[in-house]
């Protein structure tokens, strides 16, 4: 009768909460499709970052993968990762240096089989990973204080110019960046600039907030965590301009895992045919389209 | 009578014209009473009328003030104000503001489908246009023909003025528009307009009246144009689309009706502005329910007339009253109904009001249970009741694969079912559809690829308004994972609850959560003894606080830390466990636990420090043995090369303690040692070190040695407290001690190489007359790789041949004849020559070579005995036993079969046995002796005089002969005391029946005496040396001849001449022939 009660009650909790958790488990090295497989254990390594990996259990990111990991019929686990090591905890080496010129130093366990959490395509991060096919579209911007004095640039119609003059604008102001992240400032060569770059240790979510602090004036965003944040504090915030072309995200494999990438390459190609993988990018970024019509468009 | 006649007529034409008169005056009176009554049904059937509009016209009002009132506060919305303010901070449209303008939009979309009246989009489009007439944001329907937009005069109308109702024509459709502007920091930043279809307003308030009239009412917009519905422009005339000037709101007007005969073409319009607005709303009364406005006074002029047609028909009166009460009685009827239908308005327009808002209501559930199918994370499926579906959401069209419009209809249990499942979770449904219940359970899907999927679904019947079964809803949830995950979980918790080790998980405090059977096994705390409390109850203190330290900073670091760690059980005792602590992770990586798995590991502990014990201590003495020795050496040699010093090993030998065991016992041997071990140790420095190397062998290590005359300091030290008496079972016992020593790194700088060089000193030490120390010199080593080679070189002495029996005779002076002879060993080297038996017999024994010699010899001699014989020489032969040989386990077994093998009568045997082989353990030997006896051999006591003979012992021993040792024969002549020796053993022999007989026999003095103390036979140089067997049967005969000369008996005979080295040989031979 308990029982018959208790789960009762669990049906009733459903009922309400939509959703399920998922169960973790320890883990070892990563490994290619058929590993994935016999594991039974699809792990998704990210980190907290914008409605990409939100932190609470939920996410663009987190839901693509879960549905992922159904399609492969095996479980799904989350890896929390941080900039530092998330490179390392999918390759099982940790890299050193920036920018272009990584070099690989030291062997260690593999915690997970891919990365996912808006995580941009970058060069340095393609000679070390494979990337999906791309899943979301960026750009950095250059965002700043609302009562800070800059102003925001008039648009020129070319974007380089545009760069050029957001570029223009940096010398002798403190500017936020990230280093190991799609906002590492030597990326954008913005020591070039004059500005008083300040490389953040916290989250990149941090970052706007940080800015509204007054812990510096200014800081470079990607265009989704942008727009969360205009979202998020709207008044407090301005877009000045942009510091980057078109950038865009993907989800990230290691170089031994070409069965595992093609794997998510199809299930993308299907999930964006049979419009599920609108109805998740509408959940969490539902100006997206309209922003990005170009990408969207089928 | 004429005149009555005429009076009569009159009478009768004035009652006729009286009857007429009052004829008129009643029909004039009925007249003017239908008229009053006419006019009063035309009143109330306007009041009717004007209300039933005026009602529809006030809902309409309300509609446009609340949506004026919705598109106010929208207009004011948030994401509007981002977008001025991210404009008012300068942000451009490329680079943020489109953002703002998107997010702006998506509000207005999502306003546009929400928003809904009577279940349907109020708007079909919302749209922003800023100060400059600009369209800014807009959301539109899709579907509908939108043109493009430019220049618009909806657009520019109103600027900053206030709300507003408005109508735009667009694409030949006019919409009603709700325009409201929009003011940022007290300056007009734009209109918010909002498109409503008049179809729709229409259908939400008046076509459910026109229904049943058959005719609308009909909008008029900017109080001058109508707007006439599809329905009513088959009515009105073409061209009516403005308002007939002379139209008065609420006064009815007379309205041409298009295509109708001349009765029914007329109807009449009430019309009724809408509240605040330039609307006004136009009721039709149709010919069927009108009363006609002009028929009153129509009716007064015809009625006149009809009158006087009626005063003519007088007899038409009487109708003409009743259908006047009738009337009457209608009028009546029709002021009640007035009444009734005035009530009824009023409960309907309540009822209106109440149905509006509950509909509103509704439909606001409508929606969110829409949404909620359309968004929510779990199965939502109807299916009717025979099982087949109706609809399901898109959840389980997305974890399924299967869309719903290409299974609607189809079976449940077939189409996603598992073959061997479908049959029996169909007779459940029925189950629950006949029983009319609710109920839980869990059962699986099949998607359409094949996966399986586990689903937890509630489900409950459906009914329908009355009552009746329409179906079942199931709520599922798919608890794939959950239930393997739990599954997982189960086989954990049973492996853990019944682990062969000890469990225990507890928070980041360190307060236990949860132990498991065998920790309670273990430790003796109970489960509920443990629980709440910190594992510091299991510390015993003797585990380092360092390892502690390390510990929790290994874990905490999120590492596994493993170790051994001595805890206290709750009875107190200590135990040793090996530990194995992790912590456990959360879903976003962080520690929430530690799992700690402590295994009992006490026994192996205990196991491994007995065994480290045996390895590498004497169990006698508690002395390191041979291996430590080498490690312990090593270490000394490492020291004294850092210090510059030297290291002296010493090597120790007791000796005679082989005697001594032999004679007192091992028991004896072993409290020697131990004696000896606490002597030694007793004299050493803190950090020298005494080991015992097995046997009667110690060896010892000296460190910082600055000169070499500190370890002879040492050993003569030695020698002196090992040389002390002992006493062992009441016995007093001397011992002494000889000493080998190597020197480092002087002698060898290899561990080995010192060890054997200090074996080599030992070695030397013994050889140069034991009870001494020597230190190592190189010619030892030379010597004792000549010992090494003599050892090789014996080893194959006796396959090649080279070895050989010679025999003496014993005689018997009073029977003057050889007796028998004692068989003496001989050792013809080829690379050593002819060999000494001190220098072999010894080392024979020490290698165990002894045993196979001495079968060898026993054979040999038995062989010969047996072919003497055959040859006519009967002699008894007697051979030496060593203790090796006697204490060999075989010893009964290979003599028998030597003497069965050659034939020999055993009592022509004799075998002699030193006093030591048989004292070491009387109650043993005395039983091999009896053996011995058994096969009929004789038992001769070697050399009796000069061990610890025990008298007692003596007499229980089988023996037949005696053997006075050389010794006491060799100064016979001058030594008083060993003549009383000799004679001594001589009477006690006698006395237990036994025989003598005297070794080294080499004078005629010597030979007088023995003879004159009763001594039985004489053994020696003076009668006989050693010959081989060839020579024997001759010597024998020479004896015999020399026994015949009288007063030859002093004489040697030949081939006895005595050399200086044979006498050395002979007492060797005696020593050690065996």
């Amino acid at each position: 009768m308990g029982e018959t009660n208790g789960r009762r009650s669990r049906a009733a909790i459903f009922l309400l909460v939509f959703g399920c958790a998922a169960f973790q488990a320890g883990i070892a090295t990563a490994g290619d499709l058929q590993e994935v497989r016999k594991s039974g254990v699809l792990r998704h390594i990210g980190i907290p970052y914008a409605n990409f990996v939100t932190g609470d259990g939920d996410g663009m990111d987190v839901e693509l993968m879960q549905k992922f990991a159904r399609s492969l019929g095996v479980r799904y686990q989350y890896v929390k990762s941080g900039w530092e090591n998330v490179v390392e905890n999918l390759t099982g080496s940790t890299t050193k240096g920036a920018g272009d010129a990584d070099e690989t130093v030291v062997k260690t366990p593999a915690k997970g089989d891919l990365i996912a959490n808006g995580y941009t395509i970058l060069p340095w991060r393609q000679k070390v990973m494979e990337f999906s096919q791309p899943t979301f579209p960026s750009q950095i911007w250059l965002v700043a204080r609302a009562d800070a004095k800059i102003r925001p640039i008039k648009p020129s119609g070319q974007i380089d110019r545009d760069i050029q003059q957001v570029k223009a604008l940096l010398g002798g102001r403190k500017v936020l960046a990230m280093k190991k992240t799609c906002l590492d400032p030597d990326l954008y060569n913005l020591q070039a600039t004059g500005a008083d770059v300040i490389c953040s240790k916290g989250a990149l979510n941090e970052l706007a907030p940080a800015i509204i602090n007054g812990e510096a004036e200014m800081t470079i965003l990607d265009v989704p965590d942008a727009l969360i944040a205009m979202v998020k504090w709207p008044g407090k915030i301005k877009i000045i301009g942009p510091i980057s072309h078109r950038q865009e995200m993907g989800v990230a494999f290691p170089k031994d895992s070409p069965e595992l990438r093609e794997a998510f390459d199809k299930f993308l190609r299907k999930c964006r045919q049979n419009g599920s993988y609108d109805r998740i990018v509408k959940k969490y970024y539902p100006t997206a389209f309209a922003f990005f019509p170009d990408f969207f468009k089928k | 009578m004429k005149s009555v006649q005429n009076l009569l007529r009159l009478w009768s034409k004035i009652g006729a014209i009286s009857i007429g008169l009052g004829l008129v005056g009643a029909i004039v009176y009925l007249v003017f009473a239908q008229y009053r009554s006419q006019v009063a049904l035309q009143k109330t059937a306007m009041k009717q009328v004007t209300y039933d509009s005026e009602r529809r016209a006030s809902t309409l009002g309300y509609f446009f003030s609340e949506q004026r009132d919705y598109l106010t506060d929208l207009a004011e919305c948030s994401e509007l104000t981002g977008y001025f303010e991210n404009k008012a901070l300068g942000m451009s449209m490329e680079y943020g503001l489109q953002a703002s303008v998107l997010i702006v939009t998506e509000r207005f979309d999502h306003v546009r489908q929400t928003k809904k009246l009577g279940g349907l989009p109020i708007y079909q489009r919302i749209a922003f246009i800023d100060a400059s007439g600009r369209l800014l944001s807009d959301s539109r329907a899709p579907g509908k023909n939108w043109s493009e937009e430019h220049n618009r005069p909806i657009f520019a109308s109103g600027k900053s003025a206030g709300p507003a109702i408005l109508c735009d024509r667009e694409d030949g459709e006019l919409r009603l528009v709700i325009s409201t502007p929009r003011f940022f920091k007290g300056r007009y930043v734009g209109r918010l307009l909002g498109w409503v279809s008049f179809e729709d307003i229409y259908r939400h308030f008046i076509e459910w009246k026109s229904e049943s009239s058959r005719f609308p009412d009909v909008i008029v917009f900017e109080n001058k144009y109508l707007h006439i519905p599809p329905t009513a422009k088959r009515l009105l005339p073409a061209g009516s689309a403005s308002l007939p000037a002379d139209i008065r709101p609420g006064v009815p007007y007379p309205f041409r009706l298009q295509g109708r005969n001349s009765f029914e073409n007329v109807a009449y319009a009430i019309l009724v502005p809408v509240k605040d607005s330039s609307f006004a709303l136009m009721t039709f009364i149709p010919p069927t329910e009108q009363f006609d406005f002009r028929s009153p006074r129509q009716l007064l002029y015809t009625t006149g007339g009809l009158a006087l047609f009626i005063i003519v028909g007088s007899f038409l009166l009487v109708r003409l009253n009743t259908r006047n009460a009738l009337l009457k009685g209608h009028l009546e009827e029709t002021l009640v109904r007035e009444h009734a239908v005035d009530q009824k308005n009023r409960e309907l327009a309540a009822e209106i009001a109440v149905r509006q808002a509950a509909e509103n209501s509704l439909q606001k559930e409508r929606d969110f249970i829409q949404s909620l199918f359309e968004t929510a994370q779990v199965i939502m499926l109807v299916l009717d009741n025979q099982g087949q579906i109706e609809r399901f959401n898109p959840f389980l069209e997305e974890i399924s694969g299967h869309q719903l419009d290409e299974v609607r209809g189809r079976d449940w249990f077939s189409v996603f079912l598992p073959q061997e499942e479908a049959e029996r979770r169909r007779q459940d449904f029925q189950a629950t559809i006949n029983n009319y219940t609710a109920r839980y359970t869990i059962y699986s899907i099949v998607t359409r690829d094949g996966q399986r999927l586990e689903i937890e679904w509630q489900e409950k019947t459906l009914l329908d308004a009355r009552g009746r079964l329409v179906g079942l809803l199931s709520i599922g949830q798919d608890i794939t994972e959950r239930s393997q995950a739990e599954a997982h979980i189960r086989k954990l918790s049973h492996g853990i609850e019944n682990s062969a080790t000890a469990v225990l998980i507890t928070d980041l405090s360190g307060r236990i959560e949860y132990v498991n059977a065998k920790f309670t096994d273990v430790t003796g705390f109970s489960s509920e003894e443990a629980i709440g409390r910190n594992p510091r109850i299991l510390q015993s203190e003797l585990t380092p606080l360092s390892v502690f330290s390390d510990l929790w900073t290994t874990i905490l670091n999120g590492d596994v830390w493993r170790g051994e760690l001595q805890n206290r059980r709750k009875n107190g005792e200590v135990y040793w466990s090996y530990a194995s602590i992790s912590p456990l992770r959360d879903d976003q990586g962080e520690i929430t636990h530690f799992i700690g798995n402590l295994e009992d590991i006490n026994d192996r502990k205990n196991a491994e420090t007995t065994i480290e014990k045996l390895a590498y201590y004497d169990p006698l003495t508690g002395l390191p043995n041979r291996r430590l020795l080498q490690d312990r050496l090593l270490l000394a040699m490492k020291r004294s090369h850092r210090q510059g010093s030297s290291v002296a090993l010493l090597y120790l030998d007791l000796d005679r303690f082989k005697t001594i065991n032999d004679s007192l016992g091992h028991h004896a041997g072993d409290l020697l040692l131990l004696q000896m071990a606490q002597r030694f140790m007793g004299l050493l420095r803190n950090d020298d070190i005494v080991c015992r190397l097995g046997g009667d062998e110690f060896a010892i290590i000296l460190h910082d040695i600055a000169r070499n005359e500190f370890a002879a300091q040492v050993a003569e030290k030695l020698i002196a407290v090992a040389g002390a008496p002992v006493v062992i079972n009441e016995a007093e016992v001397v011992v002494t001690v000889s000493i080998g020593i190597a020197l480092y790194p002087k002698d060898a700088d290899d561990g080995e190489v010192l060890a054997k060089h200090a074996d080599i000193a030992l070695y030397q030490a013994k050889a140069e007359g034991k009870n001494t120390y020597r230190f190592y010199a190189d010619e030892q080593n030379e010597a004792f790789h000549d010992r090494l080679g003599i050892e090789g070189a014996l080893r194959h002495a006796l396959s090649s041949g080279e070895l050989a029996l010679h025999y003496q005779p014993k005689v018997c002076l009073t029977r003057k004849k050889t007796i028998g002879v004692e068989a003496l060993l001989r050792w013809n080297s080829a690379k050593y020559g002819a060999m000494s038996p001190l220098s072999f017999i010894q080392l024979a024994e020490e290698t165990r070579l002894i045993i196979p010699i001495g079968e060898w010899v026993l054979r040999t001699a038995c062989l010969q005995q047996v072919q003497w014989l055959q040859q006519g020489l009967d002699l008894d032969i007697a051979v030496n036993l060593s203790a090796v040989q006697f204490n060999h386990p075989s010893l009964i077994e290979v003599i028998a079969a030597i003497i069965a093998e050659t034939g020999i009568r055993p009592e022509r045997l004799e075998l002699e046995l030193t006093e030591s082989a048989l004292v070491g353990n009387p109650e043993s030997a005395a039983k091999i002796l009896v053996q011995l006896r058994k096969l009929g051999v004789g038992i001769a006591i070697d050399d009796f005089g000069t061990g610890y003979s025990s008298l007692s012992y003596l007499k229980t021993f089988p023996v037949n002969v005696l053997k006075i040792d050389r010794s006491f024969v060799m100064d016979l002549a001058h030594n008083a005391g060993d003549r009383a020796i000799a004679r001594s053993i001589v009477d006690l022999a006698g006395n237990l029946g036994m025989k003598t007989v005297a070794e080294g026999v080499e004078t005629v003095e010597q030979s007088d005496i023995l003879t004159e103390i009763g001594c039985d036979y004489l053994q020696g140089f003076l009668y006989a040396k050693p010959v081989p067997a060839a020579e024997l049967p001759a010597l024998v005969e020479e004896i015999i001849d020399n026994f015949r000369k009288p007063g030859e008996l002093a004489a040697a005979p030949s081939g006895t001449f005595l050399t200086c080295g044979e006498k050395n040989l002979r007492r060797e031979n005696t020593i050690f022939a065996s």
